[in-house]
């Protein structure tokens, strides 16, 4: 715009990134004008920086025009402290004050110049208004440089004698154009190329510096830091009115659900509300489907096959139909799961959860940086397991890692929606709620053990982007449903038809009648061990054993053993009839802490590269879950309750 | 400033950028600025809480929670190190 149609365009020497020069006369004096490329710092970290400062320092040029955001000040202005450093003449360039006026950002240009101690010239580029202004305060500027007095950062009294101490080692030595003082200050900062340079030019005097450099690692932190603090001072004297608004109502949601103590009961009541939707609106679903859909669909296809071999008609009535299908009747349960974790994430509130759990996994005496990967445990185990690899400490990773799978994920979490209505009816919501906060408990109790034994107490903190609240999109929680649904419905047409039909196969040989087929003699084997938890029937812990594949197939296997959907009452209905509350209590709770799926295993063999560790974690878990179990229902024995 | 964010982090809980940026009195623009050049000069680590691989065969491989809890940084060991010097030398 300055230059009108004298704009040359071509690449830096040697560069790929572009180069735009022009002249233009003001005031009837020639004006050669280089355009640099645009950076937020002069820290040599990319091609634009390195081209930027190298300029400013070969190319002598009588006055540097700074074009700094008025919308994002702070963030242009580390640049401003950069460019202070170097002995150039410069005027600030406020560009966008339109967009700052629109964001509720004033910047009153007068106090930014009397803080600053440079000129600065309010702009509107795009619309040209202010460039003349900028133009003549610029040259003025180069007539008259004595007026340019400006505020530059501190550095702390320390570091100030060693900067002082590195300029009079290099002093001689640095070949012109380059300043001592920038030279020794980019030193201290911990700059690589200049570093180099130094090396290069004063070997003699490098290894002293080196040392001190050495022996000042911290410095950077000094001299940015001090950076900082200017811009700070900057912002608060020139900024009339910061942002509010959003951020204010955030603030004031955050006040609740970050709270020690009414965020942990805000968290508990939505675990607790999540169970109440799923049920109340998820249940009647499941039920249609088991009774509308399944049971007419099997005995249709029943009747069709009619005189197909035995295989044919029972692998597909009993096997894929009984069980596969019933699998594919919790669908309704998880798309109001997914539906309300969508929602509760794209309103921002699941960060406040980890914040929340955070804190109270610290009271608990878990390790801080552990609780980002369990969270995520919550959607799945597997990216759980490998999330742990952002723990440093091996010893703590491995640890993470054994706990990881006691967090409940969806798919244990179906399974549990799925069978506690039928269980306890009106009271459904109150033993999911408490089951999950079982697993809690459960978890904490080892993250304590495990702390005081290998932690030592050690916390390790970490920072958190909070997302602003804001009302839910949905097309976004479409999606997210979606995608999640139909990533179920793939598995359920893969691994779990074939599961099913091994299971169906395993039922049925080596004659027809189950229960003297190959499944119950496995079954029977382990029925002592399931009469500890109230499990008489070995089809339960049959149902409990091919969770191992798939976490599904619980209902996958109840389904085949308990006969499909062609049977009246439902599923779940006709396995609560076998049961005691107690012994029904007692398989969800070996549910919910039972080994996980397979997918979970074969990650943490990868991740603890050590099958010691795999199977370890594989006897952990069987331990920790039977013996749950088993204080469940000796439990209730004891008090004479659901038996 | 940079110091400062450093040792608040010694206290060893997960803090929300907003209330860090309200106990240093900046904004959360020039804290996550902060945040940034701390994670380039390797005190802080930018978790990555997106899972990238091994969930082929998990049907939630697409719940995860944490990806709401946008950006995430953890102290280094060198940061460590350095609070604990700075511990020092308060001592």
């Amino acid at each position: 715009m300055l230059t009108g149609l004298s704009q040359h365009v071509g690449n830096w020497p040697g560069k790929t990134v572009e180069q735009k020069s022009g002249d233009f006369v003001h005031n009837g004096r020639r004006i050669h004008l280089v355009d640099l490329p645009g950076t937020y710092s002069l820290t040599a970290n990319s091609e634009e920086e390195r081209i930027a400062r190298d300029f400013i320092i070969h190319g002598h040029p009588d006055v540097v025009v700074a074009l700094v955001n008025a919308a994002s000040l702070e963030r242009n202005l580390y640049l401003v402290t950069e460019l202070l450093a170097l002995p150039v003449l410069l005027v600030i360039g406020l560009n966008m004050t339109d967009v700052a006026e629109q964001h509720g950002i004033q910047v009153e240009p007068h106090v930014l110049e009397a803080a600053l101690g440079a000129p600065v010239v309010p702009l509107v580029a795009s619309r040209n208004q202010g460039l003349r202004e900028l133009m003549e305060t610029a040259e003025q500027l180069a007539e008259n440089p004595g007026v340019f007095t400006p505020c530059r950062p501190e550095i702390r009294r320390e570091h100030r004698l060693v900067l002082e101490e590195i300029t009079r080692l290099i002093a001689g030595k640095i070949p012109p154009p380059y300043p001592e003082d920038w030279i020794a200050l980019k030193l201290l900062e911990g700059d690589a190329e200049i570093a180099e340079m130094v090396r290069r030019n004063a070997p003699a005097a490098w290894p002293g510096i080196h040392d001190l450099l050495m022996q000042h690692e911290d410095a950077y932190l000094d001299v940015a830091g001090g950076r900082y603090e200017w811009i700070v001072r900057m912002v608060r004297a020139a900024v009339v009115q910061p942002r509010a608004g959003a951020i204010t109502l955030t603030d004031r949601i955050d006040r609740i659900a970050t709270h020690p103590l009414w965020g942990l009961l805000l968290l508990l009541g939505v675990f607790g509300l999540t169970f109440w939707l799923t049920y109340t609106f998820a249940t009647p679903f499941v039920e249609w489907l088991e009774g509308g859909l399944l049971a007419p669909l099997a005995e249709v296809t029943g009747t069709a096959l009619a005189g197909a071999p035995f295989w044919i008609s029972g692998l597909v009535v009993d096997g894929l139909i009984g069980g596969a299908g019933t699998v594919l009747t919790f669908l309704p349960i998880l798309i109001v799961f997914f539906a309300v974790l969508g929602v509760l994430e794209d309103v921002g509130y699941l960060a406040r959860a980890a914040y929340v759990m955070d804190r109270f996994m610290h009271w608990m005496g878990l390790h801080g940086k552990s609780f980002m990967p369990l969270f995520l445990g919550f959607g799945c185990n597997v990216p759980a397991v490998m999330g742990a690899r952002i723990i440093e400490d091996r010893r703590a990773r491995l640890l993470t890692i054994l706990l990881a799978p006691l967090v409940p994920c969806t798919a244990r979490l179906a399974v549990v929606a799925f069978l506690t209505p039928a269980f306890f009816g009106e009271a459904a919501t109150f033993v999911s709620w408490g089951l999950v906060a079982a697993n809690m408990i459960v978890l904490a109790v080892a993250g304590i053990l495990i702390n005081r034994l290998v932690f030592k107490g050690e916390h390790a903190a970490f920072i958190m982007e909070m997302p602003l609240y804001h009302l839910p999109n949905l097309r976004t929680i479409g999606l997210f449903v979606w995608n999640n649904s139909l990533s179920f419905l793939r598995k359920a047409g893969t691994l779990i038809v074939v599961v099913s039909a091994l299971v169906w196969a395993l039922s049925v040989m080596p004659g027809s009648d189950i229960e003297n087929s190959l499944l119950a003699n496995i079954g029977g084997w382990l029925e002592p061990l399931g009469s500890l938890f109230g499990l008489d029937d070995w089809r339960l812990i049959v149902a409990l054993l091919t969770s191992f594949v798939a976490k599904e197939n619980t209902i996958a296997t109840l389904g085949i053993l308990y006969g499909g959907g062609e049977q009246a009452g439902g599923l779940a209905g006709r396995v609560a009839a076998t049961l005691t509350p107690a012994a029904g209590l007692a398989f969800l709770v070996v549910q919910m802490l039972f080994i996980p799926c397979v997918a979970t295993m074969a990650v943490i063999k990868q991740e603890t590269a050590l099958w010691r560790w795999t199977v370890f974690s594989l006897v952990l878990l069987l331990v920790i879950s039977l013996g749950a179990g088993v204080v469940v229902y000796q439990g209730a024995h004891l008090l004479g309750w659901g038996m | 400033m940079l110091v400062e964010i450093l040792n608040l982090l010694a206290v060893g809980v997960a803090l929300p950028i907003s209330k860090l940026a309200r106990e240093l009195s900046v904004s959360e623009e020039l804290m996550l600025q902060m945040l940034t050049d701390l994670t380039q000069r390797g005190y802080l680590r930018l978790l990555d809480t997106v899972c990238q691989s091994g969930c082929s065969t998990c049907p939630m491989a697409n719940t995860h929670a944490a990806r709401s809890a946008g950006k995430t940084w953890v102290l280094t060991q060198k940061g460590a190190r350095l609070i604990t010097s700075f511990a020092r030398t308060t001592r």
